[in-house]
Formats: C-alpha cells, sequence, structure tokens
C-alpha cells in the first residue's frame, strides 16, 4: 500500500491555474460570455450617446451620424455590439427562466446553456450575412 | 450576483431593469419598421414627443442602473484588495454618473427642440 505522502507525490500537482487545463462547462461558458458582453455593452456607451447626440444636434448632424454608422470602424464595434446584445439579452432570459425555477437541475441547466448558444447562433448567422 | 452584495433589492433592481429595456426596445423595433421614419426631421420630432423622450431616458436610468449592479459584482469578485476596488469602484461610479449627465442633456435638448 502507497503511503499518502507516495500519493501527493505521484499525482503532479499544478502550482498555478493553467487556463487551458481548465474545462468549463457549457453554463461556465455562458456565465463568463455574459460578464464579457456586459462590459463591453458598458464601454460603448460613450459611442451610442455620441451618435444620439450627433443625430439630433441637426439635418448635417444627422447626416453625418449616417456617414459614421456606415463606416469600417463602426461596423466593426457594432458587430461586437450586437453579439454583446444578443448574447446578453439570450442569456439573460435564461436566468430570468432559473428564477421562475425553470432549468436549475444540472442536466436542465446544461441543456438551457446549449440552447443559449443555439437560438444565439440563429439570430447572429443571417444578421452577419446581411452586414457583409 | 454574488451574496456578498447583500439583499434581494439588488437583485429585484436588476431583473426590473431588464426587463424595461427588452420591452423599451421592442417598442424602438417597431417604431424602426413602421413608424416611417424618413430623415432627420421625423428622427427629430421623435425624440421631442413627451413619451418617447420620457421612455428613452427611463432606459438610459434603467441601462445605467443595471451596468452598476453588474460591474459591481465583476469587480468585487476579481479585485480583493481593498483599496484596488474601491478605486475601481469609484472610477466605475464617475463614468456611470458622466454618461448620466450627458444622457440627460442630450434628451432635454432634443426635448425642447
Amino acid at each position: 500500500m502507497r503511503t499518502l505522502k507516495q500519493n501527493l507525490k505521484k499525482r503532479a500537482r499544478p502550482k498555478y491555474l493553467d487556463l487551458r487545463q481548465i474545462k468549463l462547462p457549457v453554463t461556465g461558458i455562458v456565465s463568463i460570455a455574459h460578464r464579457i458582453s456586459g462590459i463591453l455593452l458598458v464601454l460603448s456607451i460613450p459611442v451610442w450617446l455620441y451618435l444620439l447626440e450627433l443625430s439630433l444636434s441637426g439635418p448635417l448632424g444627422f447626416e453625418e451620424a449616417i456617414v459614421i454608422s456606415n463606416g469600417f470602424f463602426f461596423t466593426v464595434l457594432s458587430i461586437g455590439c450586437f453579439w454583446s446584445l444578443v448574447h446578453h439579452f439570450v442569456a439573460g432570459i435564461r436566468y430570468l427562466l432559473i428564477d421562475l425555477d425553470i432549468g436549475v437541475d444540472k442536466e436542465a441547466a446544461l441543456e438551457g446553456a446549449r440552447w443559449v448558444f443555439i437560438v444565439e447562433g440563429a439570430i447572429m448567422l443571417p444578421v452577419i450575412g446581411w452586414l457583409l | 450576483m454574488s451574496a456578498r452584495a447583500g439583499g434581494i433589492r439588488p437583485w429585484v433592481v436588476q431583473r426590473l431593469s431588464a426587463v424595461f429595456m427588452v420591452l423599451s426596445l421592442i417598442v424602438f423595433c417597431f417604431i424602426l419598421m413602421f413608424g416611417g421614419l424618413n430623415g432627420y426631421v421625423e428622427w427629430q420630432v421623435l425624440f421631442s414627443l413627451t413619451w418617447w423622450n420620457t421612455v428613452v431616458i427611463l432606459f438610459w436610468l434603467a441601462l445605467f442602473t443595471h451596468a452598476w449592479i453588474g460591474v459591481r459584482d465583476v469587480i468585487m469578485d476579481y479585485f480583493s484588495h481593498d483599496g484596488v476596488r474601491f478605486s475601481v469602484l469609484a472610477i466605475f461610479g464617475f463614468y456611470l454618473i458622466a454618461m448620466t449627465v450627458w444622457m440627460m442633456k442630450i434628451m432635454i435638448m432634443a426635448g425642447n427642440a
């Protein structure tokens, strides 16, 4: 029989968190994506306020806002923000359902998290196709 | 939402603000699709209408409140040093207050136009 010491020696324990070795379950991916998308949306607030102000400043500002929103930089930004919004929205609805005791058990939670990505993809793919 | 945030109130506020934002975005989509907006004039008139001006102000306030509760939880999860946590929270709070002031200026001017 091996002693405890030998056992500990045999299993080389990682001394640091190796992110590549951590297998996050799909529920965890939905959760971290909810945080990342939320932060992206929060950081994009000034862009939207600026465009709103510009578009309401007069006919010239309105035209300028349209030109800016058709530009390359803005297209990339709006795809990022649109994904964030869609993910935050779909995952948020899942959290509201969980609040209502729907999809709480382990299997149901995994199923629900998978559905978040399925619905998200169904919304995102046509929109990206339309934008490009 | 972390338990440390304390109490049921932020939880309720987070849900109510989310539902309000979803409903107002749906209304906005309907306006874009069926509102017959053809240019600056209609756009400007829309934002000068009291009901829509009010809805948009409430939308932004719901967003800023939702952002405060959500990001506060994220900050508390990732910054454990008291001083750093306080500083990051303070910077983020000032950011949201600045956004609120700017938003109110835009919306009041749009309402008076």
